[in-house]
This record gives C-alpha cells, structure tokens and sequence, in this order.
C-alpha cells in the first residue's frame, strides 16, 4: 500500500496548502475548522483528513458531549483513522491542568485505564484509533513498567494501532541517557500507522531540544526511516508542525524533506 | 498511592508555585501532604528537582504564551504593526519572577499578567480613538478565561441557577468585536469599529471556551436575579417572566458557562 505524505492544517496558510495539493496528500486537523474559514470546503474535497484532535484524555472514560463530538468530527473529516495522544494533562478531579501534552505514569493501575478507556473509544468511533506517546522528560523514582514497556502493553492489550512521533521518541532516548535508534528498535514498530516527521528545537527553559515546528534534519529523517522500514502497516507520514508562526517556506520545507527521504516524489 | 494518584500530585505541583515551595522545603509539611498526599510528596521529593523546576517553568510559559496569543490576537496584530509585541513579556525577567510564584491557571495569576500585557499593548495603541476599549475587552477574555472547567461530562447539577464566577460584563463605547472577528478570520485590514456604548456578556464554558455575547438589559436583570438559592420558577416569579422563558434562556447562558446549576432549592 502506497504511503501517504501530508501535514498538518494550519488554517493561516490554506491558500497555500491548496496550491500545494499534490506535494501534500493529507491533512492531521488538530482544531475543528472554524464557521468561517473560507478554505474548509475545498480543502475537505482535496485532501483527505485525518482526525488527531484533543478528544480526551484516555485516562478517563469518554462519554457524553466529548465523545458525540469524537463522532462528529470524525464523520466531518471521513478519517481514515482517529488518532490521540497517549496524554495525561489534567488532575482526576480536574482543577490542575498543563496546556501541553504531557505523558502519564508508566504504572499498572493506570494502563489498565487506557487500555480500557482506549477500547472503548475505538468501539464508538467504529473506525482504527491510533495513539501517540508523548516524550519524558521527568522521571519518578519509584518502580515502573518504563515507557516501552507500557506501550508494548498498551497496543497489544487495546487493540490500537501506533502514531509514533520519531522528534517525541529522540527526545524521550535523549532525556532518558540511551541512544535514539536503540530506543525506536525496541518500540513495537509492527504497530505503526502513521509516523509524525519534524524537527526539534533549543528550550531555554528545558535546557535542551524540545519538540518543535521545524523541517526535519537528516538525523531525525534517518531515524523515521529506520522505523519506516519495520512498520509493514505504515500507511501514512506527517509533517508534524502546527503554530500560527509557521510560514508556507517551512511547511514545503518539511514536506519536501519528507518526500526526498522516503523516495516519494509527489 | 496509586499511578493515578501520584500523576494528579506531580500536575499540581507543576503548576503551582506554592506546592513546589513546601515540596522543596526541608521537613515533613501537613499542608503539602494534605494537598497531594504524604506518600506522593515522599516520592516527588526524590524527584530531579532541577528538572522539575525547568518542566514547571516550561509549562506555564508556554501556558500563558498560547493565551496571549489567543486571546490578545487583535491588539496583538495591530500593536505588532507597530513594532510592539506583547509576547516580548515572557521573555523578560519579570515574567520569569511571576512564573516562580504563579499558580498556572488561576484568577490571580491571570490578573498580574493581564495587567502587564495591557499596558504594554496601550503604549502602542492607546492613541487609537478605540484602542482601550479592544485592550479592555480582550483582557476580559483573559480574565475571563482562567477559570475551572469540566473536562468529561461531569459538572454541577440541581435546580438552583448561579451566576458562574467567570462572567463578567464588558461596558464599552466602542463595539470592537468586529476588530476581533476579522483578526481571528485572518483579515488584511480589520474594520473600524462603530461607535456607541457597548455591553458584551463575557463567560467561559465548562469545556474551555470563552464566549461573547451582547449583555441586553433583559440578560443583565435575569443574571442579578440569580441568588444561587430560589429555583427556575421562583426567579421567573419575582422577574414576572413565564418559567418556560427562563429555563430556555438559563440553558443558553448555561451553555455559554454564565449560569451553573448547584444543589436543590427548598421547597416554596
């Protein structure tokens, strides 16, 4: 099966986006289009859309309003998959949140949450459901199963296919002292769906490379490679830069790195 | 403890200055424990501290940065035409000293930023005959925004109608919604804005929203009517409304997070 290459819509730059049909084949929607865009309808009948929205932290059952508007949007895009990440970003009782994708605790009690809450999610939706870990940069001193573990676990026992995001895992071997390929190596890569391409970017306040919305360098293109070549399901990669600050430049930029690497002209 | 647990400790403590104080302190803290239990702050204080200060700090930048953007995004486009830009803030020492203090996310962190963002976009736009009145409404929406929210479908419930904690009433001579709305679109040129004093109802709604809606005189009388005790059909009494008119237009307000529903009033 063909690999799709797309990005990500960013609203600011539709006009473009439409003029670059062909280069990009595919679009993650991160925010539901706005009443007003102008673009919407074109771009709906151009590309194909891919749900990765915030629907929900899967720590927590979905149910209700989230989960209609789950349906929702994933009957407006027709995706092919629903994707989300493999986040915690509010307390239980929800009075402390981080706006900023944040990972869970690798811990029993709460995979046991996400495989069920993942489970269930997928069965509403009726269409695959993809997640995407999120890197660490954190770690607790107490016993763990380990961020590879947890995602070996997850996907077997949710039945979920893998976003990996090749900047989150370089970034979680680089916090964790090991070496980017021996981390991707040991990821369940026969679970890959779709990868997330992008380049990293200095934080001052991390003191060190962080995710951001820059074209992919040839390491990172190297290491999507490496895992591409032990994804058999792999059916889609993404530029993975959504900001208001990203200019059309960057986002031909990513696409076009993307497509190079992977022998995929457009 | 449980991974659950232990997760809820560490997000707050991320997010707040004072949890990361007593967590840093040396000795056993009643306060702290009973904050985020005595087992959780035992193993956050193993924790890097290095690294979970730059996370904290990481966070709430960017926290307060998506929202300077989001909800300044018209004076913010006109003050940047100008050579000004609010997010030049986040980057000074003085926010930095606000972040080592701040608890992310809440009214008073809130109001010491807007405060600071609005004076820096009136130095840039303050000579605009409407320029106070955007800055005013959109750090309504700011202040407006920091506010609780309701992540699943959880929430209030009962019969008793209050005024949510985050509305608020805007009074403006200037109707700058208009300015705000074409900004949002992506414009080139938003309009100037009409004339003429101005009411706009500000709220957030449980799910996060901020939402603007014009503040009649009917909405004003409905929502100082609203004790946080008597029931729909008593408020729609004392108003000499029809109840069916009220409930339809407390489940607008609801809905826009205006009104929330408590308890249950007493029996008339």
């Amino acid at each position: 099966m063909r690999v799709s290459v797309g990005a990500f819509y960013n609203p600011h730059l539709a006009a473009a986006t439409l003029e670059a049909a062909g280069l990009i084949e595919h679009l993650a929607m991160a925010d539901p289009p706005r009443p007003d865009d102008p673009h919407f309808g074109e771009v709906r009948r151009r590309f194909v859309l891919l749900l990765h929205d915030f629907l929900g932290q899967l720590s927590e059952p979905l149910g209700g309003v989230a989960l209609e508007r789950a349906r929702r949007l994933a009957a407006l895009y027709d995706t092919p998959w629903a994707a989300e990440h493999l986040q915690r970003v509010h307390t239980t009782d929800g009075r402390a949140f981080v706006d900023y994708v944040f990972p869970p605790l690798y811990t029993e009690d709460l995979l046991a949450d996400y495989v069920r809450n993942a489970r269930a999610l997928r069965e509403a939706l009726a269409r695959p459901l993809v997640l995407e870990p999120i890197p660490t940069y954190l770690r607790l001193p107490l016993p763990q199963l380990g961020e590879v573990e947890f995602v070996h676990r997850f996907y077997a026992e949710s039945g979920c296919g893998m976003l990996l995001d090749v900047a989150h895992a370089s970034l979680s071997a680089r916090y964790a002292g090991v070496g980017p390929r021996e981390f991707v190596a040991a990821l369940p890569l026969d679970r890959i769906v779709e990868l997330h391409v992008a380049g990293t970017e200095p934080d001052r306040d991390l003191g060190g490379p962080w995710i951001g919305a820059a074209a992919p360098g040839r390491e990172m293109l190297d290491l999507a490679l490496y895992a591409a070549e032990r994804a058999p399901g792999l059916r889609a990669v993404t530029f993975d830069a959504f900001s208001t600050a990203l200019t059309v430049e960057t986002l031909h930029a990513g696409v076009r790195a993307i497509r190079d690497a992977f022998a995929l002209p457009a | 403890m449980t991974g659950r647990s232990l997760h809820d400790a560490l997000l707050r403590v991320l997010t707040s200055a004072a949890l990361r104080d007593a967590l840093a302190a040396s000795g056993r803290d009643g306060a702290l424990e009973a904050a985020i239990g005595a087992e959780e702050a035992a193993v956050l204080r193993g924790a890097d501290r290095e690294r979970l200060g730059r996370l904290a700090r990481f966070m709430g930048r960017h926290f307060y940065r998506e929202r300077i953007v989001r909800l300044f995004a018209a004076s913010r486009a006109l003050a940047r035409r100008r050579g000004v830009d609010p997010l030049v803030l986040l980057r000074e020492p003085a926010f930095d000293a606000l972040l080592e203090a701040a608890e992310v996310g809440s009214a008073g962190t809130a109001e010491r930023l807007a405060g600071r963002v609005e004076a820096r976009l009136l130095a840039a736009l303050g000579d605009l005959p409407w320029g106070r009145d955007l800055v005013a409404y959109e750090g309504a929406l700011f202040r407006a925004e920091a506010g609780p929210r309701c992540w699943g479908d959880g929430g209030a419930a009962g019969n008793v109608s209050a005024r949510s904690a985050s509305v608020r009433i805007c009074a403006l001579d200037w109707d700058v919604t208009g300015v705000v709305a074409a900004v949002r679109r992506g414009d080139a040129e938003p309009p100037v804005p009409p004339r003429g004093p101005t009411r706009l109802l500000v709220a957030l709604s449980p799910d996060g929203r901020v939402t603007t809606a014009r503040a009649t005189e009917s909405v004003e009388r409905l929502l100082a009517a609203l004790d946080g005790i008597r029931s729909t059909a008593q408020v729609a009494r004392a108003l000499g409304l029809a109840e069916p008119d009220v409930s339809r237009a407390l489940a607008q307000l609801a809905t826009i997070g205006a009104v929330e529903w408590r308890g249950r009033a007493p029996t008339a």
